[in-house]
Parts: structure tokens; C-alpha cells; sequence
């Protein structure tokens, strides 16, 4: 029996023939003798140990078998001896028929008709489908008597329509039609009167036959409808559940499903916990009597771990007989998809929190960037602006070095060598009435030679008008003015020559010694022995030969430098016109002075100068402002 | 000998995958111990008879808080003359 069951098995799990099943069947347990007949051990997974016995002291020549099971097998036995322990012993059915009949047949014993002898064929039909009503109750096997009472459980909580079916059958069952047996009396009449009563007996046994018939047929129908039919299956669907084990989702072939008569589908083991609710198991425990044992106990197959992800089941959770659990972490593995939702947020804020960081980095390093990169382009662009604003100081002190080193060279040859300051006294008493208002005092010659008439040049040139008073002063300063031509005009030429230039500035020193003893100048304009330097303005005002003044602005080691400045400042002084004139310098080379207009008087020179200065002035802060307002 | 071995030599046998070998013996072996558990008693031809038997406990008195010992059910295994023989035989 068990050996069809395991080929069938074989045969149609592994789509072997039947003759192929039944020779692996029967070499495995060949195999199996052989292998303790060769090693006098065979260990077999999930069965046990057969050790060979020798059961003479060992040195015997009989050898005997001996079987150690596993310890999980005895388990199960246990299992399976535990509860047979519990098993219901269900109280003998006791027929109420039979009851019946025995009462009957109490009457026969003391003359019971023999007519009555039918009643017992007419309800033998009754027991008979009473008896296929309940047929497990004759069955003596506990194994039988557990089922039954399993399905009887099942049948009361997954069908409780029929339960309610059930109820007025088994009451048509039970009640039996009271039939009257008449007592038996002597006398021939008597016994006439009861044949008749027989005989109406008998009729009405027949009609209650009838009824009873028909009655009968209707509970059969009932029964197969109703009953019998979803019984038979619900306890076909218990048997295969309860004989389903591990071989029967077990399945090498690629598709299984379409060719076992069993779909896997089927026997999913979810629907399994839908066989045996818990309610079920409750209530069975309540029947039974016994709480402390646990749910699973009657569950058909125990429920595999479940996964925790990795697959392998090592890292689950496993329920102990006490309802507790531990969890399993070795060989544990994170689960894939939580890790990724996991780094796929944390990736997310990461980038944002970046982002931003980024952002304001960035916008610190532009803005720097952009603030450095506009001073130095703005310092770039101007930059002439800015050197003229601070150099050009520079320039008219070096104008004023200039001239102080001509002073210098003058104040230091009188001191060296009065020789030449005789003989150039001589030239300055030529030149004194040129020079005239300036002429230095200091000197003896000039002292001598040059008038104390003579008026500073401020005054000079208004004085041009008053020498009407002073006759005597007129012809000096003309003959003054046209030896100072002379020398002027020379100067372009650039024939001049250092000894000619040296006693050139010995007579301007000499004649604009006086002028500084001057007090009608006005504040901030100084004589200088090339004309009136204004200290307030940065300028000086040179005296031309015509007798009119010019604003010498600035003077330049280069023409260009010097018309580019003459240029800037027409620019912004319009009627104003620029000139320059070269002047050797001897060891220093030769200068360009820019020079602007021509003024009748100082005065008339130093409000020009004080309004080109002017706006020079509010147009460098004009730039400034605007650089600061763009940055 | 154990199970490794006998699927090695039932895969050689019979030209199939160790794999599978491994598997129809897995399956005769559990149809077997559900066959046992159900009847109480499986015969295998030609190898023998595995029976379960009862076995009471062999504790006499009980002491005080201790564990009740339960009478448990045994495995027992009769090996078929065929077995025998062919063991005994050289």
C-alpha cells in the first residue's frame, strides 16, 4: 500500500514510468541493507539510524537490526501519542430502534404475534440510513473517531446551516410511529375481533409504511443535497490536507501545476489556516477540555518561518511551545528595498542640505569676486584720473623744485663766486630796469641799481597805467620787458645755454628779490624767480613778454604728456587755451610747461586758476562718487 | 554509510541528478513517517516493519515539585528475514 502510494508519487512528481519508480523505490531500501550490511551503519535524514546487533555477546555468528530514530521523529510520535491521549472515547450510540425492537421483542417472549415480525424490516430501513448518517460511530479506530469529531467541530462552525438542516432530520429520525400491539386473548371471537384488528393493523402498517417510505426518500434527497454532499467533500478536502506533507508542494518540474492533478495554487498554504480557523480550536479545547495546548496542535502542516527578507529563513522568527518568539540574526541580511528607500531620503536631504551650502558659498565667492574685479577694473579704467589727482601735486612741486633748484643754483653762485655776481651785477644793471619790480633787494647791486619805485608785480600791472605819476619808471620796465623777449624768444629756439640760463635766473632772482618784500600780494601767491607762485591754486603765473600773464599749470618731461593735460582740461574749461613751451633743464633734459591764457593782471590769472582748479576738483569727485555709487 | 552516500549511488544507478535523488528519498522517507504516524505500523517489503509501541514510564514514586513523567511512544523497527539473510550471509 505504502509502496504504490511513494511510486505513484515518484512517478508523478519526476515523470517516471511506474516500472522506473518502483526500481528506485525498492533500491533505496536495497541500498539502504547494503549500506549497514557494508559499514554496519546506515544513517538516514529525518528516519533514523540501523545499526547492526550482534546478538550472541558480539562474537555471535546471527546478526540482528536495531533502529535509533531521530529525535524529531520521536517527537512527532510523541506528538501523535499525545494526542491520541485526548482523544474523545465518544459515549456507544445507543439506537432508539433498537431500543424499540428489544421492547417487542419483550412481548414475544410472552406471545408476541408473528405479524410483528415485519415492523423490524420496515425500520431496519430507517437504521440503515441512519446508520449512513453516522457511520464513523461504529468505527472503533481512535484515528477515525478524531476525524470525526474534527469534522463534526468544522461542520458546526464553517456550515451552521447545516447544522439547522440537520435538526429536524434527526428528529423525523428518531421518532419512531407508535404502533400498537394488541394482547392476545383466548376466546375464538376474540380472536376473530383481533384478526380484524389485524387486519386493521396491517393496513395501517402499510400506510404508515408509505408514509414512512416516502418520508424516507425525502430525508435521502435531504441528505444528499443538503448533507452528505458538502460533508463528503469538506472531509475529502481534511484528508488531503491532513495527508499533504512536504512532498506535495515539492516539485523539481518547471511547471508542475499544469501537469499534477493537485494545483500548487491549491495548496497555498494561507488557505490552509482557513481549514481550522482558531475559533475552531477554541472550541475544540472547550469540548475537550484542555487549554494549555496550543493552536497549531491540530493544524495538518505547521507553518514555515517567516522570511525576513533574505530568503534563506535562517533570520526569522520562530514561535517556541510557550508562545514566545526569538528572532534569528545570524547570516541576517538587510533587506534590500528598506536600504534603498532608506539612502534614496537620506540621498534627498543630503543633496538639499549640499545645495544649499553650495548656493551660499557660491554667492559669498561671486559677490567677493565681483566686488574685487569692479575696484580693480574701475582702479584700471581710471586710473589716469587717480594718478593725475595724486601726482600732479607731485608735478607742480616738481615745477617749484624746479625752480627752487634754479634758486638754488642761483642762491649758492652768488655765494661761490661773487665774481660772477659782479659780472652779472653788471648784466643786471642792464637788466634792472627789465626786471625792475623784480628785483631782489638783498643784492648790494641791485640795491644800488634798482629804485625803490619799483612796485610789486600786482601792482605792476595796474601800475602800467600809473606810471603817468612815475615818468621815471616807465622806461625801465620797457626796456625790461624787451630784454626779456629777447630771452623768451630764445627759449623756443632752445639755443640757450647754461651759462646764459644761469644769469637768466640770477637776474630773476635778483629782480624778484624786492617783489617778495611786497605786502600788497594777495594771500597764497608768492614771487619766485619765474614768476608768482600761487600755493593755494598749485599754479604760477608767468609774465610774458607782451606784458600780460599766463597760468603755467603743470610742466611735463614729455610734449605729449604735456598736450594731453593741455587737452583735459580744455575739456572742461572751455575758452581757456593751452600752449607749451620747452625749457632746457641741462642734466635734467628738457621740460614742456603748459601753459593756459593770457591774463591783463594776476589777480585775473588766479580767479581763472581757482576756477579751472575748481572744476578739476568737482569732476574727480563727480568719478569717485559715481565709482563708490556703482560699486 | 548515510544519506549522502545513498543518493550518490541511487543517482548513478538510476542516471538522474543527485538533486533529485535527494528529493524521491526525502519524499519516501516523510510518506513513510506519515504513513506511521497515521496507522501506527508501516511494513516495507524485503526491509521490514516499523512499529509504534508504547512505553510506560518506568518512575515509581513522584517526587514533590517534579515534573510528572508521561508514558511516551516508542519507534520500534522489525527487520524482515530478508534483511537478516542478507546480513547474515557472506
Amino acid at each position: 500500500m505504502i509502496k504504490q502510494e511513494i511510486i505513484e508519487k515518484i512517478s508523478k512528481y519526476f515523470k517516471l514510468t511506474q516500472y522506473e519508480a518502483e526500481k528506485i523505490y525498492d533500491d533505496i531500501f536495497a541500498g539502504i541493507v547494503q549500506g549497514v550490511k557494508d559499514d554496519n551503519i546506515a544513517d538516514i535524514t529525518n528516519l533514523g539510524e540501523f545499526i547492526i546487533k550482534y546478538e550472541n555477546g558480539g562474537t555471535g555468528n546471527k546478526k540482528n537490526v536495531e533502529f535509533l530514530p531521530t529525535l524529531s521523529l520521536e517527537e512527532e510520535i510523541n506528538q501523535r501519542s499525545f494526542e491520541e491521549q485526548r482523544t474523545f472515547e465518544p459515549a456507544p450510540y445507543v439506537n432508539p430502534l433498537e431500543a424499540f425492537k428489544s421492547e417487542t421483542n419483550t412481548p414475544d417472549e410472552k406471545g408476541i404475534l408473528p405479524v410483528s415480525k415485519e415492523v423490524p424490516d420496515i425500520f431496519s430501513r430507517t437504521e440503515e440510513i441512519i446508520s449512513k448518517e453516522q457511520p464513523v460511530s461504529q468505527s472503533s479506530l481512535a484515528e477515525e473517531e478524531i476525524r470525526r469529531r474534527r469534522q463534526e467541530i468544522l461542520s458546526k462552525i464553517t456550515t451552521p446551516k447545516v447544522e439547522k438542516q440537520s435538526l429536524p432530520f434527526e428528529k423525523e429520525s428518531v421518532i419512531v410511529p407508535p404502533v400498537v400491539i394488541p394482547p392476545v386473548f383466548q376466546d375464538s371471537k376474540q380472536v376473530f375481533e383481533e384478526k380484524t384488528t389485524i387486519e386493521k393493523a396491517a393496513e395501517l402498517e402499510v400506510e404508515a409504511e408509505k408514509t414512512l417510505l416516502s418520508t424516507t426518500n425525502k430525508i435521502e434527497k435531504e441528505i444528499s443535497t443538503n448533507i452528505t454532499e458538502p460533508l463528503i467533500q469538506e472531509k475529502s478536502e481534511v484528508d488531503k490536507m491532513s495527508e499533504s506533507s512536504f512532498s506535495d508542494f515539492f516539485s523539481e518540474l518547471n511547471e508542475p501545476v499544469k501537469n499534477t492533478e493537485i494545483p500548487l495554487e491549491k495548496i497555498e498554504l494561507p488557505s490552509k489556516e482557513s481549514v481550522i480557523p482558531p475559533s475552531a480550536v477554541e472550541l475544540h479545547n472547550e469540548l475537550t477540555g484542555d487549554k494549555s495546548k496550543s493552536d497549531l496542535s491540530f493544524s495538518p502542516v505547521t507553518q514555515p518561518p517567516v522570511l525576513n527578507g533574505n530568503g534563506s529563513g535562517d533570520s526569522s522568527e520562530h514561535k517556541l511551545k510557550d508562545d514566545s518568539y526569538y528572532i534569528w540574526y545570524k547570516d541576517s541580511e538587510p533587506n534590500v528595498s528598506d536600504t534603498q528607500t532608506m539612502s534614496y531620503e537620506y540621498e534627498l536631504l543630503y543633496q538639499a542640505t549640499k545645495e544649499a551650502e553650495y548656493k551660499s558659498k557660491l554667492r559669498i565667492y561671486v559677490t567677493t569676486f565681483i566686488l574685487f574685479f569692479s575696484v580693480v577694473l574701475i582702479l584700471l579704467i581710471f586710473s589716469p584720473v587717480i594718478y593725475k589727482y595724486f601726482f600732479t601735486p607731485k608735478e607742480t612741486d616738481q615745477n617749484t623744485e624746479e625752480v627752487q633748484d634754479e634758486s638754488g643754483v642761483n642762491q649758492v653762485d652768488p655765494n661761490t663766486s661773487p665774481t660772477d655776481e659782479n659780472q652779472n651785477g653788471t648784466q643786471q644793471q642792464n637788466n634792472a630796469g627789465v626786471t625792475g619790480p623784480n628785483t631782489n633787494p638783498v643784492t648790494g647791486t641791485d640795491a644800488n641799481n634798482t629804485p625803490p619805485v619799483t612796485v610789486q608785480p600786482k601792482q605792476e600791472i595796474p601800475k602800467q597805467e600809473t606810471p603817468k605819476q612815475e615818468t621815471i619808471k616807465k622806461e625801465p620796465p620797457k626796456e625790461e620787458e624787451g630784454k626779456k623777449d629777447q630771452t623768451i624768444k630764445e627759449k623756443p629756439k632752445k639755443t640757450f645755454k647754461k651759462d646764459l640760463t644761469k644769469k637768466e635766473t640770477t637776474t630773476e632772482q635778483k629782480t624778484t628779490s624786492p617783489s617778495n618784500n611786497n605786502s600788497t600780494l594777495p594771500k597764497g601767491i608768492t614771487k619766485n624767480t619765474m614768476g608768482w607762485l600761487d600755493e593755494i591754486n598749485k599754479v604760477m603765473y608767468i609774465q610774458l613778454e607782451s606784458g600780460k600773464f599766463t597760468i603755467q599749470e603743470s610742466a611735463w618731461d614729455s610734449e605729449a604728456k604735456a598736450n594731453k593735460r593741455i587737452s583735459s582740461i580744455e575739456s572742461f574749461m572751455s575758452g581757456l587755451k593751452g600752449t607749451t613751451v620747452a625749457f632746457d633743464m641741462g642734466a635734467k633734459g628738457t621740460w614742456y610747461r603748459a601753459r593756459f591764457g593770457e591774463f591783463t593782471s594776476i589777480e585775473e590769472a588766479r580767479v581763472k586758476a581757482a576756477e579751472m582748479r575748481s572744476r578739476e576738483r568737482t569732476r574727480l569727485h563727480a568719478l569717485i562718487l559715481s565709482i563708490f555709487l556703482y560699486t | 554509510m548515510n544519506t549522502i552516500d545513498l543518493i550518490n549511488k541511487l543517482a548513478v544507478s538510476h542516471n538522474i541528478t543527485t538533486g533529485r535523488a535527494e528529493m524521491i528519498i526525502s519524499i519516501t522517507v516523510e510518506r513513510l513517517i506519515e504513513k506511521l504516524k497515521k496507522d501506527g505500523e508501516t511494513k516495507v517489503e524485503n526491509f521490514g516493519i516499523f512499529r509504534i509501541m508504547r512505553k510506560s514510564s518506568e518512575q515509581n514514586y513522584m517526587k514533590m515539585d517534579e515534573p510528572v513523567q508521561l508514558s511516551k511512544n516508542v519507534l520500534a523497527f522489525e527487520p524482515d528475514t530478508a534483511f537478516i539473510e542478507s546480513l547474515n550471509s557472506k
